[in-house]
């Protein structure tokens, strides 16, 4: 492993904050190695650096015949509960917006080669994944993406997840204005934000620029602002409805609006108070019932809308709620190529037409269009994003977007260049015009790499795919549009609730043997921003929902009113009428008439449950002073590799921050919106530990503090080897002084409840 | 040179002939049976992607792939950790693991003698940027390494007798292709090197 020649290689190019970052992230790596940091703790950490854990983590796999010991060379090294070091794990991306550009598709295509399996995969919230990671290469996979600007951080784990939004935002001919600088800015200034590190649970936000489009999908995320215009006064005022509370999962909520109209200058610190009333109020024993839509739905909206302005009253002032509408914000997009003199694009080319007919949107601009590039299941290998990115860089430049149907899409294309782009995606296995139509089905990943999938919703969704890309040209127009999702089980990151034919996981028993199946769930609504939720018809084996499909939709055909839609056919039928179209198709066989049934698509293991493990999505609830009191270890930790390499003015840095970042971590569990300056950190941790005794011990008193009130007041960095040494050992000494601190104020506070 | 990472791809002389999903139920046994090194875990299936790479029998220091890369159907062995040595040794080690793997394929009775391989070509794959960019330095460092692989799998006398050239640009990973003259059949590959492998 390079690790310190990529660091080297990238010193000054990555922004110096995200490094510092990656650096105590790898020195956690290396405390974790040694046992001094606790695995709940480091599971959290690695989650909100967005490390994932993967199916089999716990080093058992079911081959089908038996379970099966995996012996990985670290043995049983933990790197979080019941999940093994040395087993292979996901880096899950964060991808704001969606927006891409050629140098970090480049980028990602050289991380998936060198550390994973030469493939990018598309999320439904357009991240991006590499699977087959093993830990110790992490940081440095961070490192190449934060040199080209992008981030993990917090892709996983009790935070605020990618930001999504519309990949039209900007472009779109019926938004009322375009929401990726908001997007962008909200983006930045919740990254690791202070008022985001106590959530119970995940927190996924998305942007619309359509109330009426499925746009964003703002009616499922726990927050999501729509864009709306209004003219006051014959002056045009723009806004975000502010929608909260909404979510998938088990029990599917839409959201509900917790303001109308708020002012562009106030979305930010809306969002935080929000994140304030969360990290408060929010649920953080029970994990089933941690996301903010228990909290809303318990307490009720105008309840949850009077917190949170209450919060917002007391909210200190931060030049960043405003910054990005001062001229501080992202800069518009602008195309690549202007627009010429070539004749339009008219060709009698019938793959062109098709393609150009449903693959390419006519932006609001005139004389430009979005192309949508369908990735199969969301994935494209590393040879075929390094020539898409070149395609970009021909057409395009930077403006590239992945979208929450896993495809991505090419914008600011001009028209006439539209037969050349088509050839060259054509050239590149790229150029079929599948992107939302029936043909493109959506999944999570699954039992293929999930440690909570039940069933293969990839192998479901690869067989649908294939299926229907051979019938494409012979289905009915009224069902070339629909959507059809797939999630690997109940917890619908597949967002089948939306889908117009919609699966999760599931399985039944028959004779002892246990049998894959998904629960049908039809009707779902992706237009007015996943505006409804479908109804759940019964549960089938895996290996007949392709009859499912065919039945459901030769029935709708058949059955539809003029002009009715798939959503008003199934609100006709009802639950009833259309489980009784596949009723028939929920008998399971012996396993001698048909022992195909009892293993899943794309896997001849008999089919078994037995691999699902305890998942990584609800995170560890860690509180945030545990965080950083292990961040202020792993800055000690440096201190003490500076020292060995003599670096004597690091070490006093890295041994004096460690001492301030644990005396923070202290002060903020009580003083949330402490300053970041040194001065009042020092003055506050002064006041509230030690001239109340709160930080001393019965035999120590207050002594571990003085090395940070000394080195503090005076200053001055250490003046030589011995007095840095000194520093670095008093600087361990604070740190599990803090520890014991928060010890004892914990078994006090339990003491008085 | 110590590369983190080292691929090796001989090809199928009749890629034609095989679905590659047909490969899924022999990965899976293969895990099943403990029949490869490198401490298989599963199996993932990336045929839908085009040119790609196929179906990989993921493990924990080896892949084995029946890899559909550059629409040139081939069987691909990924060295990724816990390997150190020079690189010649290195290289011809994964060049032992694919021909094992190739012969027991073309043996392999469910897949109906669909598999068959062209000794007469090796891709090497160096997936290292940092230490082993693709330029004409890495392969000054390289040849020597892989003039070894030739002599590993040719003819008796016949180590001088092949091409290897450097392809790809900058932003590709350090690859060379092999082309021998007067190639060694499979099976001397696998005596020579004296691979481990698969069970019969």
């Amino acid at each position: 492993m390079s690790t310190t020649g990529w660091r080297d290689r990238l010193a000054g190019q990555m922004p110096p904050d995200l490094a510092e970052e990656i650096d105590v992230f790898e020195n956690q790596l290396e405390l974790r190695q040694a046992g001094r940091v606790e695995e709940r703790v480091f599971a959290e950490t690695r989650l909100r650096r967005g490390v994932y854990g993967q199916r089999y983590d716990n080093g058992l796999r079911h081959d089908g015949v038996e379970q099966q010991r995996l012996e990985f060379p670290a043995g049983d090294l933990t790197k979080g509960p019941d999940t093994l070091w040395d087993a292979p794990g996901m880096l899950r991306i964060k991808v704001p917006w969606g927006g891409l550009s050629p140098l970090q598709i480049d980028v990602m295509a050289n991380l998936a080669e060198e550390y994973s399996d030469c493939i990018l995969h598309v999320t439904t919230r357009q991240d991006i994944q590499l699977h087959y990671v093993h830990i110790e290469d992490m940081p440095t996979a961070m490192r190449r993406l934060a040199a080209v600007g992008m981030t993990t951080r917090e892709a996983c784990g009790n935070g605020v997840r990618n930001l999504t939004a519309c990949p039209l935002a900007g472009v779109c001919t019926t938004e009322p204005f375009d929401v990726t600088p908001h997007s962008e800015a909200l983006f930045r200034f919740l990254l690791g934000h202070p008022d985001c590190q106590d959530f119970g649970r995940k927190f996924k936000i998305a942007f619309s620029g359509c109330a009426d489009e499925a746009c964003g999908l703002v009616m499922l995320h726990d927050l999501g602002a729509i864009a709306r215009t209004d003219v006051v006064d014959g002056i045009t005022v723009n806004s975000f409805d502010v929608h909260v509370g909404g979510g998938l999962g088990t029990t599917p909520h839409q959201a509900k609006l917790l303001a109308a109209r708020v002012p562009l200058e106030e979305l930010l610190p809306t969002v935080q108070a929000v994140s304030r009333v969360f990290a408060r109020l929010g649920e953080k024993q029970n994990r089933n019932r941690a996301r903010i839509k228990f909290l809303v739905s318990s307490i009720g909206i105008e309840e949850f809308q009077r917190l949170v302005a209450e919060e917002r009253a007391i909210l200190p002032f931060d030049p960043r709620w405003t910054a990005h509408l001062d001229g501080g914000g992202l800069p518009p997009e602008t195309p690549a190529r202007a627009l010429g003199d070539a004749p339009a694009d008219e060709t009698s080319d019938p793959a062109y037409a098709r393609w150009r007919k449903d693959a390419v949107y006519l932006q609001r601009q005139p004389g430009y269009a979005v192309v949508s590039v369908p990735l199969p299941l969301g994935d494209i290998s590393s040879a075929q994003a390094r020539l898409l990115s070149d395609v970009a860089r021909r057409f395009v430049g930077d403006t590239v977007r992945t979208t929450v149907e896993q495809n991505i899409v090419l914008r600011w294309v001009r028209v006439e260049d539209l037969p050349e782009l088509h050839a060259a995606l054509t050239e590149i296995g790229l150029g079929d015009p599948v992107a939302e139509t029936i043909v493109d089905v959506t999944s999570c990943p699954g039992t293929d790499t999930c440690k909570l999938g039940i069933s293969s919703s990839r192998g479901l969704a690869g067989v649908l795919r294939e299926r229907l890309a051979a019938t494409s040209s012979e289905l009915d127009e009224a069902v070339k549009g629909l959507r059809i999702k797939v999630s690997g089980c109940f917890n619908s990151c597949g967002q089948h609730h939306v889908a117009d034919i919609g699966f999760f996981g599931n399985s039944r028993k028959a004779a002892g043997r246990a049998v894959p199946h998904f629960q049908v769930v039809l009707g779902g609504r992706w237009g007015h921003n996943g505006g409804s939720y479908g109804l759940a018809v019964g549960a089938i084996p895996s290996k007949r929902i392709p009859e499912v499909v065919d039945r459901i939709t030769a029935r709708y055909v058949d059955d539809r009113l003029p002009g009715e839609s798939f959503l008003d056919w199934t609100s006709r039928m009802g639950r009833r009428g259309l489980a009784e179209i596949i009723e028939d198709l929920r008998r399971i066989p012996t396993y001698e008439e048909e022992p195909g049934l009892f293993s899943d698509w794309g896997d001849p293991r008999e089919f078994s449950i037995g691999d699902i493990s305890v998942g990584e999505c609800a995170g560890e609830v860690i509180s945030s002073t545990d965080l950083e009191l292990s961040f202020a270890e792993s800055i000690a930790f440096d201190a003490q590799v500076a020292l060995e390499d003599g670096d004597v003015s690091r070490a006093d840095e890295r041994a004096y921050s460690s001492m301030l970042t644990a005396a923070r971590a202290l002060v903020r569990a009580e003083f949330p919106d402490l300053p970041e300056e040194n001065d009042v950190i020092v003055r506050e941790f002064e006041a509230r530990f030690l001239v109340t005794g709160r930080f001393h011990d019965r035999f120590a008193h207050g002594k571990f503090a003085r090395p940070l009130l000394e080195r503090h007041a005076s200053g001055q960095a250490a003046a030589d080897e011995e007095a840095a040494r000194a520093l670095v050992e008093e600087a361990q000494l604070f740190i599990d002084a803090a520890h014991a601190c928060q010890i004892r104020e914990a078994g006090a506070t339990s003491a008085t409840q | 040179m110590e590369p983190h990472r080292i691929a090796v791809k001989i090809y199928l002389e009749n890629p034609d002939a095989l679905d590659p999903e047909a490969i899924v139920p022999v990965f899976h046994r293969l895990i099943q049976q403990k029949a490869v090194e490198g401490i298989p875990i599963d199996v993932a299936r990336y045929a839908h992607v085009p040119e790609g790479p196929g179906i990989i029998l993921i493990g924990h220091q080896l892949d084995h792939a029946l890899d559909l890369s550059e629409g040139r159907p081939g069987i691909t062995i990924t060295r990724k950790r816990d390997d150190s040595g020079p690189l010649g040794a290195r290289i011809t080690r994964l060049v032992a693991q694919a021909s094992r793997l190739a012969i027991d394929l073309e043996a392999d009775p469910s897949l109906g003698a669909a598999i068959r391989v062209n000794p007469g070509e090796i891709l090497v794959t160096i997936l290292d940027r940092l230490n082993a960019p693709n330029d004409d330095e890495t392969l000054i460092r390289a040849e020597s390494a892989l003039r070894e692989v030739v002599a590993a799998v040719s003819e008796e006398g016949g180590g001088e007798a092949a091409t290897i050239t450097r392809e790809g640009g900058p932003r590709d990973p350090f690859t060379t292709r092999i082309v021998l003259e007067r190639p060694a059949p499979l099976a001397t590959w696998v005596e020579r090197l004296g691979a481990a492998g698969v069970a019969a």
